[in-house]
């Protein structure tokens, strides 16, 4: 089951499903909520409750048999009384608690009635608010409201009794729904479960009774950032612009060079060699701005990147507790590996190991301190570099790409590691480093900023980042990548020396490429290791580019564990 | 505590052998009562034969097995005084062994914990072993394998009681863990201990207090459950599954704290993380009442 796709109130409530079931596998179909939007405690405990006394795959079966029907909302909740009643007796003996936990939801009711407006009580239906009362006056020891005959006999039928099994419940479910409601084609209606319990449609639902169990199907709900590819800013086909004319449209998408002209330059002639020959690179850190853009092309990217940047917050925003819960677990994980590793200073001390050369203080000055303690090196002297794959091919990911390379900027800020973040991706020939956040940047926030767009010409961004890694002050320096292994480019691999020609940047000869770039960079001393994002069929890509320098994960909780493992396993080869 | 031993079932030639262990090595000290029990018959039996054929033993698990309770319960059987020496990242070789210091007229050696251990022929609990660099625990390597002796530079060598044995704990799962060097861990004999059982847990609540209900000692059993399996679903850390704070959590509502505040010390109160708090709140929530007064618990 995916667990990440959670908002807080949604993991709680199923956390107390999952606790009542005694089951974390569970998948529940129904979630309740009250209309403040928290989880409805007691409702959902039951149930989590009904998988652990019944048998849920005839229960789905028996949910399914009239969804499609006018009467399925209706149907669930009372369904759902019937069932509050039967787990009831088969628990209590059980837990006690679940005495309390009954009379606290049935008070919670009554108080909700004296809030409610008049609109609220007509929005109600009837039957089912009648049986509500009903059964939460009963629960706490009060008169019964005035019932009809008709709810007077189905609030009794719903009384059911501990000792009934899954197919003696759904028997009397079926009998009521046949002799109350006139209904008997369960026959499976077309079925779709869909209610989400987020905005609007939460706040309608919770109209309907105070607090209600509702079907959801969150729990299976498709990436929801899959399908928007197609803003992707590929550029493979056309041919190829004047250079000057790509210069400029660079410089208005991302803002001007860090560095000069001439410097530039020198760097291009350094490192756009042998297969890369012909391509360019550009250093920036602006943010594209759609006013001051000159060309629509630029204009348009700056404001879809503007429009990503609000939804990458917005997506940290929605699991900001679990993603503040993974800054303090990666930050305390990457402390402590560290201090494990740290060298320790030797200073003056009254114990200790005797330090010769000062024994004549004793004599002379009759002072004690001639000995030697030692502590930790209070600064650790690395520096890490965070390169974001930000190329088309991760369209369907960036709101979760931001929101991991936030987390791991911040905490390693918070341990005072100089940290920086680039994007690289290549345009129009340019392989485009974006400092989201550069090495004395106080906060992350620039993170924030990642958008994907064009190719990702790994092989010659692993050669320029070389350039940012040198930006650091430290004497140790890692180069983290988060990245698919798949690199891709418009532009060929020229020919070079065992290449008499050109080739498409992309499967082998694109992974062959990147892998000899990693080989040289970690031939000059610099740490590389890689988290991966990708699919099973990349794997082995991943595996010929950083050998076994790289951690895979599936989801953002993963992301401490993966980045602290890998900066342990680097940390440890440097002490 | 023979009687204790009894009563787990531990075989009669284990019991033997600690008795012909006591008669060979008397010793002069009482050795410390441990707090609580440790239950569990197969894990005893394994430590004690681990004892009495003069392995040292490594006990390894995640938190509330009951590492250092066995430890002390050992020492305890066997009559021996010990020396519990928390591992920590600074710990370094004079902090185990000794270091020099000046008395005001001459530079003379302090000796550490492990020495006097090893002098005394105690039984020296290492605990969270694998806190500690693995630089720092070469001069372990000596006093553990064959020679059982230290050597302490400058003052020569010292060997080691034939009654002293090291046990160790460790837990890989802790932050700022890390694997044991090779070298060590052979050095000692390995026992992988298991999560308390819910009867033995009922056992231990049983022992320590005994006029709590048997209806309430259930469902605090259950809640310590209900806790582990939300860990081991990864829900939540494993800050809340502490033991000593269930225990003391407990002993608060004994001396008339209501159960809901002192959980929330023993327990929800060990994570630091909101939404974490919110969720052990719930799982407190459907065992405990959050009405239920104390001196309902006891009788």
């Amino acid at each position: 089951m995916k667990k990440y796709l959670y908002t807080t109130v949604q993991r709680r409530a199923l956390n107390i499903i999952w606790d009542a079931a005694g089951n974390y596998d569970y998948a529940p179909p129904f979630v309740a909520f009250n209309p403040h939007g928290e989880p409805e405690y007691y409702l959902d405990f039951i149930i989590g409750l009904s998988d652990k006394w019944f048998d849920s795959e005839k229960l789905l079966k028996f949910f399914k048999s009239y969804s499609g029907t006018i009467h399925r909302k209706v149907f669930d909740n009372i369904t759902w009384l019937a069932l509050e009643n039967s787990l009831y007796e088969k628990e209590l003996p059980r837990r006690p608690a679940l005495k309390v936990m009954r009379e606290k939801h049935a008070r919670a009711f009554f108080e909700e009635e004296t809030t409610m407006s008049r609109q609220e009580w007509m929005a109600k239906n009837n039957l089912l608010y009648s049986l509500l009362s009903d059964r939460w006056a009963l629960v706490l020891g009060r008169k019964s409201p005035v019932l009809s005959p008709r709810e007077k006999r189905i609030s009794k039928k719903l009384r059911a009794g501990g000792t009934l099994d899954t197919d003696g419940l759904i028997a009397t479910m079926r009998s009521i729904f046949q002799e109350d409601f006139l209904f008997s084609h369960f026959t499976g209606y077309p079925e779709e479960f869909t209610f989400h319990f987020r905005g609007v449609l939460a706040r309608m639902l919770s109209r309907f009774s105070n607090c209600e169990i509702s079907r959801t199907n969150f729990l299976n709900l498709p990436s929801s950032h899959a399908g928007e590819g197609s803003g992707a800013y590929h550029s493979k086909g056309l041919a190829r612009r004047h250079e000057a004319a790509d210069q400029n449209t660079i410089e208005s998408c991302f803002g001007q060079s860090l560095y000069h002209q001439a410097e530039r330059i020198l760097l291009e002639h350094n490192l756009c060699t042998e297969g890369d020959r012909g391509c360019h690179l550009w250093y920036a850190r602006g943010v594209p701005d759609s006013r001051s853009a000159k060309t629509p092309e630029a204009k348009g990217m700056a404001q879809d990147a503007e429009k990503q940047y609000q939804k990458n917050l917005a997506f940290y925003q929605a699991y900001r507790d679990r993603n503040q819960s993974t800054i303090r677990e990666l930050k305390t994980q990457i402390l402590n590996t560290v201090n494990q590793h740290s060298e320790p200073a030797s200073i003056a001390a009254r114990s200790g190991r005797l330090n010769s050369s000062s024994v004549w203080r004793a004599a002379v000055l009759h002072s004690s301190r001639i000995f030697e303690r030692c502590v930790p090196e209070p600064q650790p002297n690395i520096s890490v570099l965070l390169l974001l794959d930000a190329s088309a091919s991760r369209l369907g990911a960036q709101e979760t790409i931001a929101s991991q390379a936030y987390m791991i900027s911040e905490s390693l800020r918070l341990c005072r590691i100089p940290v920086e973040v680039d994007a690289f991706r290549t345009f129009r020939g340019f392989t485009v480093f974006q400092v989201l956040k550069s090495y004395r940047e106080e906060n992350s926030r620039g993170v924030f900023r990642y958008f994907s767009a064009g190719w990702n010409r790994d092989g010659l961004a692993m050669k320029a980042a070389e350039i940012r890694l040198k930006d650091s002050e430290t004497s140790s320096r890692f180069l983290l990548v988060l990245t698919d292994a798949n690199p891709n480019d418009s532009e060929p691999l020229q020919p070079s020396s065992g290449r008499p020609f050109p080739m498409d940047y992309s499967g082998s000869a694109g992974i062959a490429e990147t892998a000899r770039a990693v080989k040289n960079l970690k031939a000059g001393g610099v740490r590389i290791s890689a988290v991966f994002l990708g699919e099973d069929s990349e794997v082995r890509n991943a595996e010929k580019i950083y050998s076994d320098g790289f951690v895979r994960i599936h989801k953002t909780d993963e992301i401490s564990k993966a980045v602290g493992k890998l900066l342990q396993d680097n940390i440890a080869l440097l002490s | 505590m023979a009687d204790f031993l009894t009563e787990e079932h531990i075989s009669k030639q284990l019991l033997e052998g600690i008795a012909a262990y006591k008669k060979k090595y008397p010793s002069n000290a009482d050795a410390v009562r441990p707090k609580y029990p440790y239950y569990g018959r197969k894990i005893w039996e394994e430590a004690i034969s681990a004892v009495l054929s003069g392995a040292n033993l490594l006990l390894e698990g995640p938190k509330a097995t009951g590492k250092n309770v066995l430890a002390e319960n050992l020492a305890y059987v066997f009559n021996r005084p010990s020396w519990d020496i928390s591992f920590h990242i600074n710990i370094d070789a004079s902090y185990l062994i000794g270091t020099d210091t000046f008395d005001g007229s001459k530079v003379v050696f302090r000796k550490g914990p492990v020495v006097l251990c090893a002098e005394n022929g105690g039984f020296g609990i290492l605990d969270e072993i694998n806190m500690a660099k693995n630089e720092a625990l070469v001069v372990l390597h000596e006093i553990l394998d064959y020679r059982h002796t230290i050597s302490i530079p400058g003052y020569g060598s010292i060997d080691v009681n034939p009654a002293t044995r090291f046990l160790a704990t460790m837990n890989y799962g802790y932050a700022g863990t890390r694997e044991l060097n090779e070298a060590l861990a052979s050095r000692f004999v390995i026992i992988s201990m298991p999560q308390i059982s819910m009867e033995n847990l009922e056992r231990l609540l049983l022992y320590t207090f005994p006029s709590l209900k048997p209806k309430w000692m259930e469902q605090f059993a259950l809640l310590f459950e209900d806790l582990r399996k939300k860990v081991e679903a990864a829900e939540i850390s494993q800050h809340a599954v502490d033991l000593r704070g269930f225990l003391d959590a407990i002993r608060l509502m004994q001396n008339g704290l209501a159960p809901s505040e002192a959980l929330e010390m023993g327990i929800t109160n060990k994570s630091f993380d909101s939404c974490e708090r919110r969720l052990i709140d719930d799982v407190i929530q459907s065992r405990i009442p959050e009405t239920l007064e104390s001196r309902s618990l006891f009788g």
